[in-house]
Formats: structure tokens, sequence, C-alpha cells
């Protein structure tokens, strides 16, 4: 009997209209997304011509369209798309291998380590020229140190292993987010609203000299996930059945761990914490598509996501910008909940 | 012939207290072992050591001959596939995809599933009687499909020897005897820990008794299961006849004899009447 013979089932239809969707969102977006913003005059025609000229060397744009398209808003929804991509992909991959639907970046404390990092760079460091250059790097050994933390408390234990990452993964989480609260608290008010900012989430700061780094760690850890796919799948249906399969569970679980720290930090330390991202998008993926575990499309969507919350997060407000943490948060909650009461039986 | 299995001197103790002491057996090439005792006697934590998820502390385990530690664990899940308890029933898989975890071992990274890896997962689930199901969700499916849905995906792992913990467990009776007589029809080498004595005196070649860890008698069924070892071993009282089909052990159970009994006269007339030689210590 062949596969094609089986009935086709609803989910496969959606999982298809899934796709095509994303795919319509990937050609519409560039353009579109890059034609919101503050200055009204720059519409998707002048987009195109911007991007045009640029890539392509066609025609002839005036110098202010091409720095705001080119040098702001172009690069500022690229990193919005890499950040949602690298932040759902932690997510889909963290709730796989702890089998834990709750697991995201935040849970394991990687976020409040990055902010905690950040905020100390900045307030050590603060009104110099090295502030916005130590900032990135504090994140990151934040990142660091609470992912050694969580990695050294979890024990060799194989089989308390997951509850043990996430019982330290809560407590880091606290523990970092409490220092970074007392050192706000002794800020001076205009630090504490910078970092205020930070900490909630921007991609005010993108720019192509920077965005290299976020672009290369998740493309490398898209390419690790993508070949370690079916060890991640096979890990779902228990540790011991995995282990039968022939995965090295335990080191599995903490190198993804660590494949995703190493996303989180270099996200968080480009633009701040941004939650709900990871936790919701492959649970809503999850939902419409109930067991399927599409990985790329998980990737795909988190960057679509992200990109329009950051449209909506600069062109809501007349005069001033939004943080897009409060963004991600707010409408993915309701969204999320909304999508829970429809669909109950899940 | 070299065995499927040879267990020599099996030892394996948590925090000084013994699990397994000396367990030593050997599984013909092809052959069904049952492994039975109570509660507590150590089937888990055999077949763990089989399937190498704990390393005994002393002992040899060999699979055709080769020592099972010596092999890449890849390479041994190509040959060793286990049918366990642990999956969890939320799972949200769809059945192929569950059964196509089964080609885990034999894919590099970035391989691609085949038309041909397609094809056995489609077979498999026909093997099973699954394949209107496989596109359900792997949480939908009721206790006895879920058991054929893991069996699906030991069958597209292509072992030669094939562990199952407790497959019958919490399945009406219909489907205790539908997934062992599947086992069976695979035609590779099985060993199943089983509660049932009954079931498994009918459905496997030998028996394997194990009480606190260790092996106490292994064997054809009518040689392991005497009214004496069941009284001894489980500490219940019961009579052995010969299953008119099989021709197998069948035992019969009698009530009452728990110590929290307290009217043992009717219980002992009843024993009386039928027979029976041991009671329950």
């Amino acid at each position: 009997m062949s596969l094609s013979e089986s009935p086709p089932l609803r989910v496969d239809r959606r999982l298809q209209s899934c796709w095509l969707v994303v795919l319509l969102g990937l050609l519409v977006t560039p353009l579109a997304a890059t034609a919101f913003g503050a200055a009204d005059n720059i519409g998707v025609l002048e987009v195109a011509r911007v991007l045009g000229h640029k890539i392509a060397g066609m025609g002839q744009v005036s110098a202010i369209d091409q720095r705001i398209v080119w040098e702001l808003r172009f690069p500022r929804v690229l990193l919005a798309f890499v950040a949602g991509c690298g932040l759902a992909l932690c997510g889909y991959v963290l709730q796989s291998v702890t089998r834990n639907p709750l697991a995201d970046p935040y849970l394991f404390g990687i976020s409040a380590g990055a902010s905690f990092g950040g905020v100390l760079a900045m307030t050590l460091l603060g009104g110099t020229w090295l502030a916005w250059v130590s900032l990135p790097l504090g994140a990151f050994a934040g990142a660091c140190l609470s992912v050694l933390l969580v990695l050294i408390m979890a024990g060799s234990q194989a089989e308390r292993q997951v509850e043990r990452l996430l019982l330290s993964g809560v407590a880091v989480s606290f523990m970092f987010g409490a220092f970074t609260s007392l050192l706000l608290y002794f800020s001076t008010p205009q630090a504490t609203a910078s970092l205020l900012f930070w900490t909630l989430g921007s991609f005010a700061r993108a720019d192509w000299n920077t965005l290299w780094m976020p672009v290369v760690v998740v493309l490398v850890a898209l390419v690790l996930i993508v070949g370690y796919r079916r060890q991640i799948l096979a890990m779902l249906s228990g540790d011991e059945t995995a282990h039968t399969l022939g995965v090295r569970v335990m080191q599995m679980r903490l190198g993804m761990l660590l494949l995703c720290s190493l996303i989180t930090a270099t996200l968080v330390a480009q633009c701040g914490g941004i939650g709900f991202v990871g936790l919701m998008v492959p649970h809503l993926l999850r939902l419409l598509l109930p067991g399927r575990h599409p990985m790329m499309l998980t990737a795909l969507a988190g960057g679509l996501f992200m990109v329009w919350v950051d449209v909506v997060a600069r062109s809501l407000l007349p005069t001033q910008e939004l943080p897009v943490g409060i963004i991600t948060s707010a409408i993915g909650s309701v969204f999320f909940l909304a999508v829970l009461h429809q669909r109950r039986q899940y | 012939m070299k065995p499927a299995l040879k267990a020599d001197n099996i030892c394996w103790s948590v925090a000084e207290k013994s699990i397994l002491s000396g367990v030593s057996f050997s599984l013909t090439k092809g052959k069904v072992l049952g492994l039975i005792g109570p509660n507590g006697a150590g089937k888990s934590s055999l077949l763990r050591c089989l399937y190498r998820y704990i390393r005994p502390d002393t002992g040899h385990i060999q699979l055709f001959g080769e020592n099972i530690n010596r092999m890449p664990l890849q390479v041994f899940a190509r040959q060793v596939a286990v049918v366990l308890q642990d999956t969890p029933p939320q799972l949200e898989l769809s059945l192929r995809q569950l059964v196509a975890t089964g080609l885990t071992p034999y894919k590099r990274l970035f391989e691609r599933d085949s038309a041909e890896d397609n094809n056995a997962v489609a077979t498999a689930l026909t093997q099973v009687g699954l394949s209107s199901l496989a596109d359900e969700v792997f949480r939908h499916l009721s206790g006895g499909e879920k058991q054929r849905a893991l069996i699906a995906r030991a069958i597209v792992q292509k072992p030669l020897l094939l562990l199952l913990d407790e497959p019958t467990n919490h399945l009406d009776i219909r489907y205790q005897i539908q997934i062992l007589e599947l086992v069976r029809s695979l035609g590779v080498s099985v060993i199943a820990s089983i509660h049932d004595l009954n079931l498994a005196a009918a459905m496997c070649d030998d028996l394997l008794l194990l009480h606190q860890g260790q092996v106490v008698a292994v064997g054809e069924a009518a040689a392991v299961l005497t009214e004496q070892r069941l009284s001894d071993v489980f500490g219940v009282c019961s009579r052995i006849s010969q299953h008119p089909q099989t021709g197998k052990p069948l035992i019969q159970y009698f009530y009452g004899y728990s110590p929290l009994v307290a009217d043992k006269a009717e219980v002992d007339a009843a024993r009386r009447d039928s027979g029976a030689l041991y009671v329950a210590k």
C-alpha cells in the first residue's frame, strides 16, 4: 500500500494552506513592512525603488529615501525577522527536548541572565562610549553565566534531568531578575529609562554592521537543528525510548540547551528581552496543525510575526515607539488565549 | 549456533541495595522468552540492562556473540528494538511520524526519508492493522492502538531482538492476546516481561522467573510454573492443570488466603475439594 492512498486529512490541507500563507508573507513582507514608519511619503513603491537600486543597481533614488529605507528600516525588518525565527526555533527545540510545553528561553533563565549582564554593563560603564560596546558583551556573558548555573544544577542523574533543569532555570531566572531590579532601583532616572526600554526589547538599534552576528548564529543553529531533527522528534517519545533509538539523550538535551542559549544571548544582546514569542509560536502551530511538528514553518512564522509586531510598535503611537516586548506579550497572550478557547479539546 | 542473547552473571545495585544479583540466561534465536515475577523482582531493571539504559555493576551481555557495551549505541539500536511504557499518552505526534522515528538509527544527519522508508512505515502500519489511522494523532488512539503503534515503530527499526516491557499492561484481554500474537508473528527473537502468568505460559516459548533480583527458574513453562514456586514467589495458592488447547500450564488461583481474611475454614474446604497441594505461607 502506498502512502498516497491514505485519505488526505483536514490537517494536511491546513498544513498546505499554512505554508501558502507563510510563503506569501515572505514575498510581501520585505516591501510592505519596510514601507511602514514615521515618514509618510515612503510607500511600497519607494521601498521597491530603493531596494532595486541597492541590490540590482537599477534607477536613481533620493539620498533621504535611501537612508531611511536602506540604513534604518530594512536592517530593522531583517533583525526582527531573524529574532523571531531564532526565538520560535528555541521554543520549538526546548519544548521538544524537555517534553515540557512551557519551556522557552525565559524559563531557563537565559533571558534574565542576559538582561542582568546588559544592565550591569550599562550601569558600570553608562555614559561613556564603552556602554554601547559592552552592552552586548555583558548580555552575552550574563546569558552564559545563567546557563552554566542551570547546567551545574542539572546534575548527571538521567531520570531527573528535565525536572532539575526546569526548577533551577526558574530559580536562576528569579535570582537575575532580582539583581536587575536592584541595579535599576539604584541607577539614575535617565539610565533607568533607557535600560527599561532595552530590557523590554526593541529593534531600534538594528544596523548593517551588527546584523551579521544574529544572522550567522540563527542560521548555524537552524542547520544544526534540521540536522538533528530526527533525534529531537525521537525525544518526544520519552528518554528511554529515545535511548533505544540510538539517541544520546543527556548530551543531546544539554547540547540543544546550549545552542538555544547561544541564540537567545545573541538576540538579547542585540534587541533586549522579547517575551512570549518562543513560547507562543510553536504552540500556535501545534494548535493549528496537531501532530505535525513543522520545524521550518515554526521558524518562518516566528520571523514574520516578529516583523509585523515591530511594525505595530513603530506605528501605533504617532510620536514615539513602543517597546516591542510589550506588544509581543500583549498581542501574543490575548491571541493565544483566544485560540486556546476556540479549540478547547487541545 | 550462537545464542541471540547471552547474559552472564548480571549484578546491579542501587545505594547498597541489590536489585539484580547473578542473573544468567541465554535466548535461542527466534524464540520468545517471557520474563515473569512479582512486582519489584527486577524485571524492568533486567530489561534496562539489556537495552543498555543502565550498566550492570558486573557481568557481560552478548548479542549474537558480541559484547553489547562495545557496540556504538546507534549500531546497537539497529539490532535491538524496545517497546516501553514511557511514551507520554498525550503525545502530539501523528502515527506516521511516530512510526518513522524507528528509522532514526539508520539515518545520517540531514538524510531525508526515501520512498523505500515511506514504504517501510506504511507496511509496518498495515502489519499492525493501523494503516487507516496513519494521520491520526497518537494521543487520540486507544490503549491497544497505542501499543500497536509502538510495535509498528519497532518493526521499522528492523531489529534482530525485540524487548518489550509489560506490553499487555492496561489492555483488555482481546488486545493482550492480539499484541502477543502480533509480536510472535514477527519472527524475531523476543524478550517480554508479562504479569499475567497464564498469558505468559500460553504465548512464550520459554519463561524466566525472577524473584528478588535472582533467577528462580528458567525453561519451558511446564517446568517453571509449579504450585510450589507460585506459593514461594508470589505468595498465592493455586492449582495447575493443562490448557486444553495449547497443552501449556493453566493456573487457577484460590482466593481468601490473605492474612487479612479471618474465616479460613471455607477456603480450606474448597482447597481440599480441588486437590491443591500447596498453600501460601
